[in-house]
């Protein structure tokens, strides 16, 4: 069971409570002084460390109550809806997979459960764009790579709501061109690792672009999730990425030049690396401290939903603002610094501080500075072909689309439908379990 | 409480007001009784006046034994510390007596008073006429405080010393006594001829149970303690109670002791009229 509001679930310490009162009641009480307490302590003795039944139950509803409540502010999903009545079904294939189908490579549970959506006589689509219909014995259109989300995407929209859908897509990471989708519909995701046909040729990447990342020792893990965006474009864009990392000081750097600068540290930064700016390059920064905790979000013009933890105050300064968070404050500023630009993060390339640099639109975003850069240095250059070695396979997890209702870092690995909301059950529960209390409470007074 | 002796004497008049307001002719409001006549008895001590009501022959018995000793023994043990709505048992109990020898010094008896304790705080006061025994006894009563416990008979007796005469003793007591030392006291005294008269104080709330709530009960005398709620004890605690004074009254009608229960929310003044009159309607021992 996974949670949406997770942090709730310390509302359970305060089961503590009612037995912290019991146990407090029990060591209380006021001091009469007798004459003799040997009538008394004959029955007492009987009943001393005996919790009558009522209280009892009075304790574990309470207890139960607490539980409840704490349970439903936590917004638990329960497990997925397995889908025994699917209801209306489309199966959406990629040409690919027919195309190794009609080869005769049939075999894996994959190509099995393909089979048997294909013999229930579903209606198939292509994921192709325009999603079109597809019958046993029809022409395959050539597969030259799809932008898979963007069509799943498309599907989603297109499709009746209700409708489940069976997808059987190639395994390619080439093919997660779009934005990773959260789709409404139901669906059940397959995904066959293809090899690209020996024949396929893909240009070779006659571009290349220098990054130089500057990282200040309590920078290191947005250095690492900055590297690894980096390497994810150089394996998929026809873009040859070099880059290297250096200690960022306070002093001189050695080998200002490169293409794409990031700087991340709080020291200022170096006038040499201004001085490669300003001569053409792109400076990224992101936020010195200090920090506030904040709960925001921000919609980039492009799409998508990215989620603040950490803000940092905008600094004074005559910066164009690019994305703004919820709050209204600057998130991405960019400022012109001689024949390049400055862009500020107002956040760190780390999860702690966003999820920006978790979600595709930030190595997207990366590239396309990277091309631009890339394009101005790439006249003069030649270009080549060269065979193409086997596509890249997304990591697991990262090739299916989102289903509505997940977590936003929760990976898919093609599980069937939404999860199943418990929180109205659980409103219940705590209803029922109130009265049940103040009855007992109320009879529990009356005694 | 105030001064001791003047309560004392205002509840005695208050008594004596009423007893003469009630008083049938002829009779007197003397502390001593009438008796059966015996043989042997002279017969000018016939109260003819009674004979010649009644057809029987009575003799007075002030007029026969005017060397009668109230003897007073106070439970002084701790237990008689529990008070109730403001007045100890010690304190109500200490007024009693006070007002009882108020009224033995009217009729000319002497009195003697034991603080009945274990403890060091045991006074004894020997029989002495009440010109100096009454004066003495308030100011014992006045500072006289709760401690021990009854202490047993074998210790008591020598205190209590041989006396001519016939003694009436009046005990005034709560009766809470684990050894069983009260017990063996009343049926001494009254093995040994004495006339017997025990006045029972009992707090309202030990009586009927008033506590409420989740209590800590203390007890005076052994300082043990047992928490309870009032509300789960009540009714066993009271099942108890009725066993234990029941066993209490069928052990005193054995020993021919004159019990009375007193509870400490009656007045004082009530408490010496109820009982006074009762006294002069039951017959001597």
């Amino acid at each position: 069971m996974s949670f949406l509001s997770p942090l709730w679930l310390a509302a359970l310490a305060a089961l503590l409570l009612p037995l912290l009162l019991h146990l407090i009641s029990r060591g209380r009480g006021k001091r009469v002084r007798v004459g003799s307490i040997a009538l008394l302590a004959a029955t007492a003795r009987r009943r001393a460390h005996r919790l009558q039944p009522s209280q009892l139950l009075l304790l574990l509803v309470r207890c139960l109550l607490l539980s409840a409540l704490a349970l439903t502010l936590a917004a638990p999903l329960g497990p997925r809806l397995v889908a025994a009545d699917e209801g209306a079904v489309t199966v959406l294939v990629s040409p690919a997979l027919l195309a190794a189908r009609g080869a005769g490579e049939t075999e894996g549970a994959t190509f099995g459960a393909l089979e048997a959506r294909l013999a229930t006589g579903h209606p198939v689509r292509l994921l192709v764009s325009g999603l079109p219909p597809w019958e046993e014995g029809e022409p395959l259109p050539a597969d030259g790579g799809v932008d898979l989300w963007s069509l799943l995407a498309e599907a989603d929209r297109a499709l009746a709501p209700g409708t489940h859908l069976a997808i059987f897509a190639a395994d390619r990471l080439a093919d997660l061109r779009g934005e990773r989708p959260t789709l409404r519909h139901p669906f059940t995701w397959h995904a066959v690792a293809l090899p690209v046909a020996p024949t396929s040729l893909a240009p070779v990447a006659a571009r290349g672009v220098e990054v130089a990342i500057y990282t200040a020792p309590e920078r290191a893990d947005a250095a690492a999730h900055v590297r690894a965006a980096l390497a994810a474009i150089g394996e998929v864009a026809e873009l040859a990425v070099t880059v290297r990392q250096e200690a960022a000081g306070e002093g001189a750097v050695g080998e200002p030049d490169a293409d794409l600068i990031l700087w991340l540290a709080d020291a200022p930064v170096p006038a040499q690396l201004m001085d490669a700016v300003a001569a053409g390059g792109v400076l990224v920064r992101d936020a010195a401290a200090p920090y506030t905790d904040c709960d925001a979000t921000v919609h980039p013009p492009a799409g998508g939903r990215l989620v603040l933890r950490r803000c940092a105050p905008a600094a004074g300064e005559d910066a164009a603002v690019l994305w703004r968070d919820s709050n209204g404050a600057p998130f991405l500023t960019a400022m012109p610094a001689g024949d390049g630009m400055v862009y500020a993060l107002h956040s760190r390339f780390d999860p702690a501080w966003s999820d920006f640099v978790l979600q595709p639109l930030f190595p997207r975003w990366l590239l396309a500075h990277l091309e631009e850069l890339a394009g101005d240095r790439q006249h003069g250059q030649e270009e080549g072909w060269e065979e193409a070695a086997a596509d890249p396979r997304p990591a697991p997890g990262q090739g299916a689309p989102r289903q509505a209702g997940d977590d936003a870092m929760t990976p898919s690995f093609g599980v069937q439908g939404p999860r199943r909301d418990l929180t109205s059950l659980l409103w219940l529960l705590v209803g029922a379990l109130l009265a049940v209390e103040r009855w007992l409470a109320t009879a529990e007074a009356a005694a | 409480m105030g001064d001791l002796r003047l309560v004392a004497q205002q509840v005695v008049a208050g008594f004596l007001a009423g007893q003469h307001r009630d008083a049938r002719p002829g009779e007197g409001a003397d502390f001593s009784q009438y008796r059966a006549y015996e043989p042997g008895d002279d017969p000018r001590r016939v109260d003819w006046r009674v004979y010649a009501r009644s057809d029987r022959f009575y003799v007075r018995e002030a007029e026969v034994e005017r060397d009668v000793v109230v003897r007073f023994l106070l439970d002084a043990s701790a237990s008689m510390d529990h008070a109730d709505g403001g007045l100890s048992k010690l304190a109500y109990g200490g007024l009693l007596i006070a007002c009882l020898a108020h009224l033995a010094e009217r009729q000319g008896d002497r009195i003697a008073f034991h603080a009945v304790t274990d403890a060091p705080t045991a006074v004894d006061l020997p029989a002495a006429g009440v010109r100096r025994g009454l004066p003495r006894l308030v100011g014992v009563l006045e500072t006289l405080t709760a401690a021990g416990t009854w202490p047993r008979w074998e210790t008591l007796w020598p205190r209590l010393a041989a006396r001519r005469g016939r003694e009436l003793t009046v005990v005034v007591s709560d009766l809470h006594d684990r050894e069983g030392g009260i017990d063996t006291t009343l049926a001494a005294l009254r093995a040994r001829g004495h006339e017997v008269l025990l006045l029972h104080l009992m707090g309202r709330d030990e009586l009927d149970f008033t506590y409420q709530g989740d209590l800590l009960f203390e007890d005076l005398e052994s300082g043990e303690t047992v928490r309870a709620n009032a509300a789960e004890l009540r009714s066993a605690y009271l099942a108890r109670l009725a066993r234990h004074l029941e066993t209490w009254r069928e052990r005193l009608l054995e020993l021919g002791v004159d019990a009375h229960r007193i509870t400490l929310d009656t007045p004082p003044a009530r408490t010496l009229r109820s009982f006074l009159l009762r006294r002069r309607r039951l017959p001597r021992p």
